[in-house]
């Protein structure tokens, strides 16, 4: 039995999930691997993507063993870089395992770019929450986001079945991304969006925005959605001076809100017959992810408005060069062109040194205290 | 525009619109819901007459249960809240809780601790004593001003600890320990250095909150006496907080000599194996290196005479800066060897190593106890190393943290699962 016969109930299942990880984050104070990682696993069991399932949960294992057995065991980082390496090495393994076993996910458009994004970061999403609040801890959140969800979603789905789909527009479907290429493009908007925040602290809409943006490739895109965001924005702000909510939940919101914002600009857009809305409107979750996303990033803490606009347009800036330079000179030069992107974090790196150089430093003030020799190479501050 | 509203009408009753009130009516649900709910706790909160933040670095959960203590003795039902290594929540009974956790630690334990007390017999409460659960500079604000909105905010201190969120000088810790401050009448610290006792009056007088500073130091003998195992320092800003409630302060010492502890183990404790004597303490509580030297002094002398002491770095990745100070302080003039437990274990080896300690001397035990079985053999052949004979006694001192996988199984080898 189809039960998604039209493309707004994947929009449905999304928000809806969004709504059961606020739910289960506030209740239990939980999280499973982000805000929408239950709703891919949600979609992904109802379109019967078992397959992809199964390579999640094996890439999630993989990360998990990489964290675990070496970078967090190296690596004295901060939260938010090893939350962004956690993601980069799932990303990384998952765009393997794309390679091996092709096609890694079979679900094309409408929901490819969200999808494929979605199994892209969703086993360093779930990697990273595993090893700082546990394994069990975890998969209690994933399965009761997931769980609660299609408790909702698939009953609403049978009742709206009997109904029309409702009105299409005859826009053409554009994709600008080469199929071969998502892997690379994915790994790519990681790598400028960690390198835009740790370097300029500036927030690149959730990864995804930047993805989005390159994918329709048009200003009119990456003004429509900023509008959409700042609208989200505009009533957070209304809303937060009324509802106490932490960072987190605030986050979760902003992603319902946004998404449904541009859902219904997307619809009255394409219903005034501006074209680029009719193209967006065809990208089932991606527009919604990407308002929601970045309508999240501008009331984060250190991030605003202006912040997320340059780092979401300076994301999608650099992956559409680095998409270029591949398509035009091939991947080998691509991934060359990847690593001076990469570049950009040094920036980020040298500025750990200090904090370091400070831990051991204030570690060794107790032995000055003591009278005792703290060595030549840290002198006590 | 005929046509735009001709189908909208079209799609009034069709898949599309009706997922669509579905989601906006999911948003509605979630936001209703939590607003109704949060708003209750809220006011319940905000109409209790007195409310104490208690935040620093060292000795808030004590300092929590001393306030508390010493408020219900002056006669003022007072509710408290512990946070941090072993939750705990106060009624106005002096009742003690555990607070069960399921997920992360989160500042929204304050309001479902409100929750939980509007449950519960006994008088109105009149005050409410809060652990600050919060370590990173805006989330402390956002406890402070959004939720909980104190009369009084403690700074116990301001030492060396979570430099990675609250910056990584002294004057930069304090400052964002004094996010808690705005819209508070009173601040009350016992803070020792004088740079930083300076950094907090001048961001107090900021926002035109009141300081008393206190000493702990000064207190006298008979009154210390009152109640031996509280800190000093503890009595002292519990005294400063009574009295600014109207509770003399005779009346506050004697409610904080039946004031409960930590159940922290405080003593040492043995197992025979291999034929070896195994002595462990836990100091794993003490998060700075400020405060460690004393903590590793007594430790150190409840171990045997003649013992091998190893030192077990209980380590968490993500404190990183922690794991690298406690590196850096604990050298081979402290203990007998190094065992380290959790990650960043190459980070921490490395730092160790800068700080004299030779290979031959760490044992690094892996994440989830591989390697686990073997510790207690490894530990006799490092401590024959030292010894040049196989020792007859080993202590080990956890310090740095109290939980992680390997540590949790060597305290409940020793003490059983009824601590921490």
């Amino acid at each position: 039995m189809d039960l998604l016969q039209d493309p707004s109930l994947f929009r449905l299942l999304l928000v809806l999930s969004v709504g059961a990880a606020f739910a289960v984050y506030t209740r239990l104070h939980l999280v499973g691997g982000g805000s929408v990682t239950g709703g891919y696993l949600a979609i992904l069991v109802v379109t019967g993507e078992w397959s992809t399932i199964l390579g999640t949960a094996l890439v999630t294992g993989l990360t998990l063993l990489v964290m675990r057995a070496v970078i967090l065991r190296v690596l004295g980082l901060p939260r938010s870089w090893q939350f962004t390496i956690a993601v980069l090495v799932g990303a990384a393994l998952t765009g393997i395992l794309a390679v091996v076993v092709p096609p890694y996910i079979s679900l094309g458009e409408p929901l490819g770019i969200a999808m494929t994004f979605g199994a892209f970061v969703v086993p360093g999403l779930v990697a990273y929450d595993v090893s700082h609040q546990g394994f069990p801890q975890t998969m209690l959140a994933l399965a009761c986001v997931t769980g609660i969800t299609l408790a909702v979603c698939v009953p609403a789905f049978l009742l709206l079945q009997g109904l029309p789909p409702g009105s299409t527009d005859d826009a053409p479907f554009v994709q600008r991304i080469p199929p071969d290429l998502m892997p690379y493009a994915v790994v790519a908007v990681i790598v400028i969006g960690g390198a835009l925040r740790f370097t300029l602290g500036l927030r690149s809409g959730g990864f995804i925005g930047a993805l989005f943006i390159v994918e329709f490739f048009s200003v009119e895109a990456f003004l429509a959605v900023g509008a959409a965001a700042l609208t989200t924005q505009l009533l957070m702000w209304f809303i937060e001076r009324r509802v106490v909510m932490t960072g987190r939940q605030r986050g979760m919101i902003a992603l319902m809100l946004g998404a449904l914002v541009a859902w219904a600009g997307l619809y009255w857009a394409a219903a005034l017959g501006w074209l680029p809305a009719q193209e967006a409107n065809l990208y089932v979750l991606s527009p919604l992810l990407a308002t929601g996303l970045m309508a999240a990033d501008m009331g984060r803490k250190g991030s605003d408005v202006i912040k997320t606009f340059v780092g979401t347009g300076l994301a999608a800036l650099g992956l559409a060069i680095l998409l270029w330079v591949t398509d035009t000179y091939g991947i080998v030069v691509g991934i060359l062109a990847l690593l001076i992107a990469a570049l950009g974090s040094i920036p980020g790196i040298l500025a750990l040194r200090e904090p370091w150089r400070q831990a051991e430093r204030s570690g060794k003030a107790r032995l000055v205290e003591l009278g005792r020799d703290t060595g030549a190479s840290t002198p006590p501050a | 525009m005929g046509d735009i509203l001709e189908r909208a009408k079209g799609d009034l009753l069709t898949q599309q619109s009706l997922s669509a009130a579905l989601a906006t009516a999911a948003l509605l649900v979630v936001l209703i819901t939590w607003y109704l709910w949060s708003t209750r706790a809220l006011k319940a909160l905000w109409a209790i007459p007195l409310r104490v933040l208690v935040t620093g670095t060292r000795g808030k959960s004590s300092t929590v249960r001393l306030i508390h203590a010493a408020l219900t003795a002056g006669g003022i039902p007072t509710i408290g809240k512990m946070t941090g290594t072993s939750s705990r929540e106060l009624d106005t009974l002096g009742n003690e809780y555990r607070t069960n956790r399921v997920g992360q630690v989160s500042v929204l334990e304050v309001l479902e601790t409100v929750h939980r007390n509007m449950k519960r017999t006994g008088p109105q409460p009149q005050a409410v004593v809060l652990e600050c659960m919060a370590v990173s500079p805006d989330l402390i604000e956002f406890l402070s001003s959004r939720i909980v909105r104190p009369d009084v905010v403690v700074i116990t201190n301001a030492l060396w600890d979570h430099l990675e969120e609250e910056g990584t000088s002294l004057e930069k810790i304090a400052i964002s320990l004094s996010l808690a401050l705005p819209g508070a009448k009173l601040l009350v610290t016992s803070e020792h250095r004088e740079t930083t006792r300076a950094v907090l009056s001048y961001e107090a007088s900021l926002r035109d909150v009141t300081s008393d500073i206190v000493d702990g130091r000064a207190l006298p003998a008979d009154v210390l006496a009152i109640a031996p195992n509280a800190h000093p320092d503890n009595i002292a800003m519990a005294t400063a907080v009574a009295e600014y409630a109207g509770v003399d302060a005779r009346t506050a010492l004697e409610g904080m000599a039946s004031a409960t502890s930590e159940p922290l183990p405080v003593v040492a404790a043995s197992a025979q194996m291999q034929g070896i004597t195994w002595t462990y303490r836990d100091i794993g509580s003490i998060n700075d290196t400020d405060s460690l030297t004393p903590a590793l002094e007594g430790a150190k002398a409840q171990m045997p005479p003649g013992a091998v002491v190893f030192g077990m770095l209980v380590t968490r990745w993500d404190r990183p800066l922690r794991a690298m100070q406690f590196a850096a302080s604990v050298t081979p003039d402290d203990v007998d060897g190094l065992i380290i437990v959790g990650e960043p274990d190459v980070l921490v080896r490395y730092v160790a190593r800068r700080s004299g300690w030779s290979n031959d001397r760490i044992v690094r035990i892996s994440t989830w106890g591989m390697g686990q079985r073997s510790l207690y053999d490894r530990l006799a052949d490092t401590g024959t190393r030292i010894m040049g004979e196989r020792p007859k006694d080993i202590g080990i001192i956890a310090m740095e943290n109290n939980h992680q996988y390997v540590a949790d199984l060597v305290r409940e080898k020793f003490f059983g699962s009824d601590v921490i």
